[in-house]
């Protein structure tokens, strides 16, 4: 109770100090011999309002000494000079505000106690005047004392040093709960999803495209295309964007939803726009996805911010590692080449030399993790460009050609989406390497967004039974299905492997690579 | 470089390298170590007190890069040689340090003989540059294994040839005019090319092209 006291005691002194301003006042206008009164108020209110100031001194016996002596003051002075009646205010006040109602129930029943015992003993037959001052002055005291009460509770609950604990605890809460049903919680395609179909319940529509900001341009997130119609409002849904307004080009249409999202389509040929109130229908529409437009702007900023925390987790981790372990283990094998130049015997010689092979070895592995953490779409300028650049590097470090042929449209996938796929795809180019001994890979990747397919093909050892890479693919399915994308794994045309992930689209092969349905998984 | 004698210099920024590589080097008969330094500003110091005939140093340093001291040396002396030892061993690393100057690269994975047969090299014929990945390097520079043209690039290459604008060529290929002309930028992009003249003699020099028509536009 020490610290929270100093507001309470500001409070207090405001108060008490407003209302001895205001007898004095009284007493001078009226002329009323109320001096001693006020005296004895003022002595008791400074030593009262000392006590406050100092912590460890009780408030309980505090405030309630306040009300017994204000109240005798008042009992015994009233007949003279009413206006002293205004300090029975006071006491209820100040005890609200230092222990809440039970202060004020205490104050009020100790004033009026000591008002009433005071009154009776001291005269005779006062005046309804009198009477009615009393009641008037407690019922404010009252009123005055519950507002402090409140007050007591606000100051209180703000000085807990544990409130910011729980204040971050439920928002926590709130968000593991929106996160957990990822799929409709916290997903954008599937928020995405539900705002496409409520704009087709409305419209009569023949194509739809929901559009997500990116930096200084807009990427679909989701597209429908229900009569084949060709889809391309890219123009019309940037405008929208750059507007802030609803834009209507003959059939074509793109309203925007805030800032989070634009929606774009184009009308059926079947109807005739005149004829349907298209303006005042996108307008009712507009209002409608309010509320849908801000559950996917949260989704997209928590999918950034995830992002976000994970690059810059790998970024740490992969300076960690060549900092540390990557030199430490590399300085280890300087120590072994110094054992190897005074060898003690020929077979001692030979070990030394296994050893320093399995360190060199260890060091390439590291500096291989290091590679792969530090690389990400990010700093690319294209999902391609990323999957070159880290296929160039794969490609110098073990010596396996690969071969990188890109399709892509300058329109760009969402960002978590190239992740995902970036990741999977440099996945399975290391399982190339690493377990199915391929001598070269071929990657192909289209991009079309939203739509993306690429394929990893090698002439390694296919499928085996049990391959040490099964962990690794059970990660790739995973990654898969987080941005809603199909894994599927077949043989090779050569002989080896084809790993084809494709996002938005069927698992429909880029020309060249022939394909057996057998394996083909949906995850 | 009147005598046999090699001495180095040993520039790194971790403590643990530079004690295992210093007594590794030791034992060569032919060679000592005569300082270490952890920095580039340090290293360029000790270089001025001490005039080894060889600095082995790293790439990344806290005030700078190994770069920074192969070009500071490079600039005041044709004599020494001048290695670099990294963990990353990238071909544009590799590059970097023949273009900055340095004798030999040496990966920080490789056994330390390397870094002894580097030395002896660099103190003979310090102008010369010796790497174990050059040759790949190379191979992979030329190549350039991910500029292949897709498909449908290749096709839209031909129509270039054929002399024919993007609205044409959408035409053509069933593309919209913007898609055409996505396809053509990257084309550009993929055979470094400024424009489509460029594009063309660079495609028939690399034989993606066997003629080409005169452009009409």
């Amino acid at each position: 109770m020490t610290l929270p006291d100093l507001p309470f005691a500001r409070l207090t002194l405001a108060a008490r100090g407003f209302v001895l301003l205001f007898l004095s006042i009284a007493a001078i206008v009226d002329r009323k011999d109320m001096v001693l009164a006020l005296i004895a108020i003022g002595a008791v209110w400074a030593v009262v309002q000392l006590a406050e100031f100092r912590p460890g001194v009780s408030t309980g016996f505090a405030t309630t000494f306040d009300a017994v002596v204000v109240g005798l003051v008042c009992g015994v002075t009233v007949g003279d000079a009413l206006p002293v009646l205004a300090a029975l205010v006071v006491p209820p006040f100040t005890a609200g505000l230092h222990r809440g109602a039970v202060g004020v129930a205490l104050a009020m029943s100790a004033q009026l106690v000591a008002l009433l015992g005071a009154i009776t003993l001291g005269s005779d037959g006062l005046d309804r005047e009198v009477w009615i001052g009393v009641f008037t002055w407690s019922v404010t005291g009252l009123g005055l004392g519950l507002i402090a009460t409140f007050l007591h509770s606000a100051i209180q609950r703000s000085a807990d040093p544990l409130a910011p604990y729980h204040y971050a605890q439920t928002l926590l809460r709130q968000l593991i709960d929106l996160s957990g049903g990822l799929k409709s919680g916290l997903d954008p395609t599937a928020l995405g999803g539900a705002i496409v179909s409520s704009v087709r319940d409305e419209l009569p529509v023949a194509a739809l495209v929901l559009y997500v900001p990116r930096g200084d341009s807009l990427t679909p997130l989701v597209e429908e295309s229900l009569d084949g119609a060709p889809c391309n409002q890219d123009d019309v849904a940037f405008e929208a964007w750059a507007r802030g307004e609803v834009v209507v080009h003959e059939r074509c249409f793109a309203i925007p939803l805030d800032d989070a999202a634009v929606v774009a389509g184009v009308l059926s040929d079947r109807l005739d726009p005149g004829r349907l109130d298209l303006a005042g229908r996108i307008r009712q529409l507009q209002r409608r996805l309010a509320p849908s437009a801000v559950h996917l702007d949260t989704a997209l900023l928590f999918s950034s911010f995830r992002d976000a925390a994970t690059a810059e987790e790998r970024r740490r981790l992969a300076r960690e590692m060549h900092d540390g372990v990557a030199q430490e283990i590399a300085s280890l094998g300087y120590l072994v080449d110094a054992l190897a130049a005074q060898p003690g015997s020929p077979a001692q010689a030979d070990r030394i030399a296994l050893l320093r092979d399995r360190v060199s070895h260890v060091v390439g592995e590291v500096r291989q993790s290091v590679l792969t953490l530090r690389t990400s779409v990010g700093e690319n300028e294209s999902l391609g460009a990323a999957i070159s650049s880290i296929a160039r590097n794969l490609s110098e470090v073990s010596g396996v050609p690969i071969q990188v042929t890109l399709e892509e449209h300058t329109t760009r996938l969402r960002p978590e989406v190239e992740a995902e796929l970036f990741r999977i795809t440099q996945e399975a180019m290391n399982n190339a390497i690493k377990h199915a001994h391929a001598s070269v890979i071929d990657v192909h990747c289209r991009v079309h967004a939203p739509r993306a397919i690429i394929t990893v093909s090698d002439d390694g050892r296919g499928m085996q039974q049990a391959r040490s890479d099964s962990h690794g693919l059970e990660i790739m399915r995973e990654r898969a299905t987080l941005i809603g994308g199909r894994l599927s794994i077949d043989p090779a045309p050569g002989g080896g492997l084809m790993v084809t992930v494709a996002v938005g689209t069927d698992l429909e092969p880029p020309a060249g690579g022939d394909r057996t349905p057998d394996e083909k998984v949906k995850a | 470089m009147s005598d046999r004698h090699i001495r180095v210099l040993l520039v790194d920024d971790h403590q643990l390298i530079r004690d295992g590589l210093s007594g590794v080097l030791d034992l060569e008969a032919d060679m000592s170590i005569v300082g270490v330094a952890a920095t580039v500003a340090e290293a360029l110091t000790k270089y001025d007190e001490l005039s080894p005939n060889v600095i082995v140093t790293d790439l990344q340093l806290q005030d700078g890069t190994g770069l920074d001291v192969v070009r500071a040396v490079r600039k005041k002396s044709n004599d020494t040689g001048l290695i670099i030892l990294t963990m990353h061993s990238g071909d544009e690393q590799i590059f970097a340090a023949m273009q900055a100057g340095a004798s030999g690269f040496v990966g920080k994975d490789a056994p330390s003989s390397e870094v002894v047969k580097a030395a002896r090299h660099a103190a003979v014929s310090p102008r010369s540059f010796i790497a174990t990945g050059l040759v790949g390097a190379m191979m992979r520079r030329q190549s350039g294994e991910s500029t292949k043209l897709s498909d449908r690039e290749h096709e839209v290459l031909l129509l270039l040839a054929d002399g024919l604008g993007a609205s044409q060529i959408g035409d053509k290929l069933y593309l919209s005019e913007s898609t055409a002309k996505s396809h053509i930028a990257k084309i550009y992009q993929k055979l470094g090319a400024a424009n489509r003249a460029q594009a063309l003699v660079t495609a028939m020099r690399i034989g993606l092209l066997s003629s080409i028509k005169p452009a009409d536009s």
